[in-house]
């Protein structure tokens, strides 16, 4: 009886900023744990997978599809997760305050949530799910733009951990939001911002030796005619200079190990003073990487 | 025997990150036994004899002949049983000493010829293939059965093998592993190539760690010589062998094994398995024939393209994202709704939207059409299905509710009292509005402004004068402890401590104290 008395005081009530301001405290940790939540379903975690791609033949095998996240839908699926609070119209009242916050505040924790999630991976934080998080970034006054891809290939399966990377149209580095594998054969990758060029390489895992595509090895400068140690050596038409490697016995991929080390030696530089130092440098692999320009 | 130069002084320190290689590290004396000797050549003057005095003393430098000790083997690349593409890796293994490899002289006159190699072996490849109780084929047995192996294998040619064994100790076991003899010549590394296949490392370890690493940031490392090809399976064995005692063994060396000679028997210091499939697509032909475009249907084969809203033909709603899907409407009416999911082939504009109620009422309807667009809808039923089922957005989303239907309340009631009170100041400010001590200040400013005027007006008090409270004064006279309120008063201005004086005053004859009469 008195709340429904008191419910047009309450809308004006809750119609002053000041009020809001009181209701939408900064450092309220259930805000917060309502913003890391909303975030994560922002970037589209646990929405069922025809959602996304409603119709197989949109993402046939061995394909990739580029997108922009519709930044309304999102919007229509944090406003369904608010409904549940919404029970009398005291809540829905309340709740209209929430709404813009929780939009905000949702895609502010989803900028940082694959920070988080990074630093509770490498041992940083310690995962505590209630835990209060660290306080997203201050939301951004203007509609964030994300895009991404959908990765349908067998190479998902077969290198676990593709690193992927995209820069915008000035060819800066753009951050990324979610990488993840939902299926098997499926890599959905988000970015903050307008991907130009997406970079897609094999997982780099730890330093390791061997020889690139078609048994060749990419030489890389030993300090001769003042190039960095390290550095690919490119030729008058800045080509890579590669050595094919010799074989032993090719069938069983054996090396000629001393042939190698012979024409690594002339392509150095190095000549006779080539030794197992320089082996092993050369012959360190390089990941192997594939890049998609947005538009072509 | 020649030693090499050896320098005490540690190379310049690393920046983060940097690696820095070095061709061999070897150690000042190499693993074998020395005679320190000691001559004095002591001359004198004719007629007397020049005599020299020899002193010798015999020492061992020990080494890993017959095994690693633990730690020794950091760690090993391909990882031990994964499956990837590994056609192109060159396996390698970390030693967590940079000398290791160097610590045993192969061949007298190279010091910087490793004494240990990496072999990768097919299963077919060695004499007994693994199973799935003995993945590497790695076998324990014991020193004898090294050196004098079974006919048709070769061990190792240890002359002084008597060096490794302490005589008080129990007979050594040894890992070793049987390599078919056929094998082991196309696959071992020559004496030539051995150099190359090693060398020391030291890394910084303030940097980003690159392998489990041991402390000091210093390791050797082997490399073997062979890429993962040529098994049927998929399947590699990788032994980190001796080659001590197998110099006339090595390919290119030019002797002849013994007639009959199918295998030879070499120690195993580490051995592990991974699985490189031969039928693996390779990743740069994956990525250059992966199929390109927007997450959109194929716009199907029509003669004519049909208009689907006023504005836009099939073909413009297809490559917009949107895909026709079946609609049974809440009546049981089936019809065709457009979906598009979050993903959308073009960029959208943000376009807020009133706070939906329903999911139907996030449908948007197209009434040139009388088709329904429930992108949207879709979209909000997920978010409520989601928010249903997990337990701590529903908690926490209700916690936060009360906190604010709370906080709601209590401004509505403060309100109501600041209304109902005219007395108090109007608060300027909400923190004002919602101090915590609102009902003392009313309790303050009630009586500052209705019970203290009455109180302060009368000049009498208001109960009258005390009485007896305790009940005491009445059995003053049988109490001679008890003092009057004029003793009293006289007692304490005495100055005298009190207790000393009153029990003076007990002891004291005199006249009973006066008694006084309850009031």
């Amino acid at each position: 009886m008195r709340t429904t008395q008191r419910q047009p005081a309450l809308q004006t009530l809750l119609k002053q900023p000041a009020v809001q301001a009181a209701i939408l405290k900064d450092d309220d940790p259930l805000l917060a744990e309502l913003g890391r939540w909303l975030g994560q379903l922002c970037l589209l975690h646990g929405v069922p997978f025809n959602l996304l791609v409603p119709d197989a033949r949109m993402l046939p095998m061995e394909s990739i599809r580029f997108f922009f996240i519709d930044q309304n839908w999102l919007d229509s699926l944090v406003d369904g997760a608010l409904s549940i609070g919404s029970h009398t119209s005291q809540d829905a009242s309340l709740l209209e305050v929430l709404r813009p916050q929780a939009h905000a505040n949702a895609r502010a924790s989803a900028h940082g949530e694959r920070t988080a999630r990074l630093a509770v991976r490498r041992g940083v934080v310690a995962p505590a799910p209630n835990a209060e998080t660290p306080s997203p970034p201050a939301p951004a006054a203007t509609a964030p733009v994300w895009s991404g891809f959908l990765l349908r290939s067998a190479a998902v399966a077969d290198w676990p951990g593709l690193t992927v990377s995209a820069t915008d149209a000035k060819g800066s580095p753009l951050q990324p939001l979610r990488i993840e594998r939902v299926a098997p054969t499926v890599l959905l990758v988000v970015f903050a911002g307008v991907g130009q060029a997406f970079d897609i390489a094999k997982p780099s895992q730890a330093l390791h030796f061997g020889l690139e595509d078609g048994d060749l090895v990419f030489v890389r400068s030993l300090g001769e005619d003042g190039v960095p140690i390290g550095t690919q050596l490119v030729d008058e038409k800045q080509h890579h200079v590669t050595v094919a490697a010799p074989f032993r016995d090719a069938t069983r991929g054996v090396l000629d190990v001393v042939g190698l080390a012979g024409k690594l030696g002339t392509a150095t530089g190095a000549g006779s003073g080539f030794g197992a130092a320089a082996f092993g440098l050369e012959l360190i692999a390089g990941a192997e990487r594939q890049e998609f320009t947005y538009g072509s | 025997m020649t030693f090499p130069q050896v320098s005490f002084s540690e190379p310049a320190p690393l920046g983060a990150g940097e690696i820095r290689f070095f061709d061999a590290y070897q150690p000042p004396l190499p693993a074998e036994d020395f005679h320190l000797v000691l001559t004095q050549q002591v001359n004198l003057p004719s007629p007397l004899a020049s005599a020299s005095v020899t002193r010798s003393q015999a020492f061992r430098v020990l080494g890993p002949h017959l095994g690693l000790a633990p730690g020794d083997l950091v760690s090993v690349f391909p990882p031990a049983n994964t499956t990837s593409d590994y056609g192109h890796v060159l396996p390698h293994a970390v030693l967590g000493r940079r000398t290791l490899p160097w610590e045993i002289r192969l061949f007298e006159d190279a010091p910087g010829t490793p004494w240990v190699a990496l072999l990768l072996l097919a299963p077919e490849e060695l004499l007994t293939p693994p199973s799935a109780q003995n993945l590497t084929s790695a076998q324990s047995t014991t020193l004898d059965a090294l050196l004098t192996p079974p006919a048709g294998t070769v061990g190792p040619d240890l002359t002084s093998a008597g060096r490794f064994v302490d005589p008080n100790a129990p007979p050594p076991a040894v890992v070793v592993v049987d390599v078919r003899w056929e094998a082991f010549q196309a696959i071992a590394p020559s004496a030539a190539e051995l150099p190359y296949l090693a060398h020391a490392r030291q890394i910084n370890t303030d940097g980003q760690e690159i392998h489990s690493t041991p402390q000091d940031g210093w390791f050797s490392l082997v490399l073997a010589n062979r890429l993962p090809r040529g098994s049927a399976t998929g399947v590699y064995v990788a032994h980190l062998v001796s080659l001590e005692g197998h110099a006339a063994h090595l390919p290119g060396s030019g002797q002849a094994p013994p007639k009959g000679t199918q295998a030879v028997r070499l120690i195993s210091l580490g051995s592990w398995t991974f699985t490189s499939p031969p039928e693996v697509a390779d990743f740069a032909y994956l990525m250059q024939h992966l199929d390109i475009d927007n997450l959109t249907l194929p716009v199907p084969p029509l003669a004519e393209d049909p208009p689907i809203t006023p504005a836009l033909t099939l073909s413009q709603v297809l490559k917009q994202g949107y895909a026709p899907l079946d609609y049974q409407t809440r009546l049981g009416e089936r019809t065709v709704g457009w979906y598009r999911g979050p993903c959308a082939a073009v960029q959208v504009q943000r376009n807020p939207q009133p706070f939906f109620a329903a999911a139907e009422a996030a449908m948007v309807y197209d009434e040139a059409t009388g088709l329904f667009d429930l992108s949207f809808a879709s979209a909000w039923q997920a978010g409520r299905s989601l928010a249903l089922a997990d337990r701590h957005f529903a908690t926490t989303l209700l916690r936060w509710l009360r906190q604010g239907n709370g906080l709601s309340q209590l401004l509505l009631d403060r309100l109501d009292y600041y209304n109902g009170f005219t007395d108090l100041a109007y608060p300027d400010t909400l923190a004002e509005l919602l101090a915590p001590d609102l009902m003392r200040r009313l309790a303050r400013t009630c009586l500052a402004k209705s019970v203290a005027p009455q109180l302060t007006a009368a000049s009498a008090p208001l109960l009258g004068p005390p009485r007896d409270p305790s009940g005491l004064l009445r059995h003053q006279a049988r109490l001679p402890g008890l003092l009057s309120r004029e003793a009293a008063a006289e007692l304490f201005a005495s100055g005298e401590e009190p207790h000393a004086a009153l029990a003076a005053r007990l002891k004291a004859p005199g006249p009973a104290p006066r008694r006084e009469e309850p009031v």
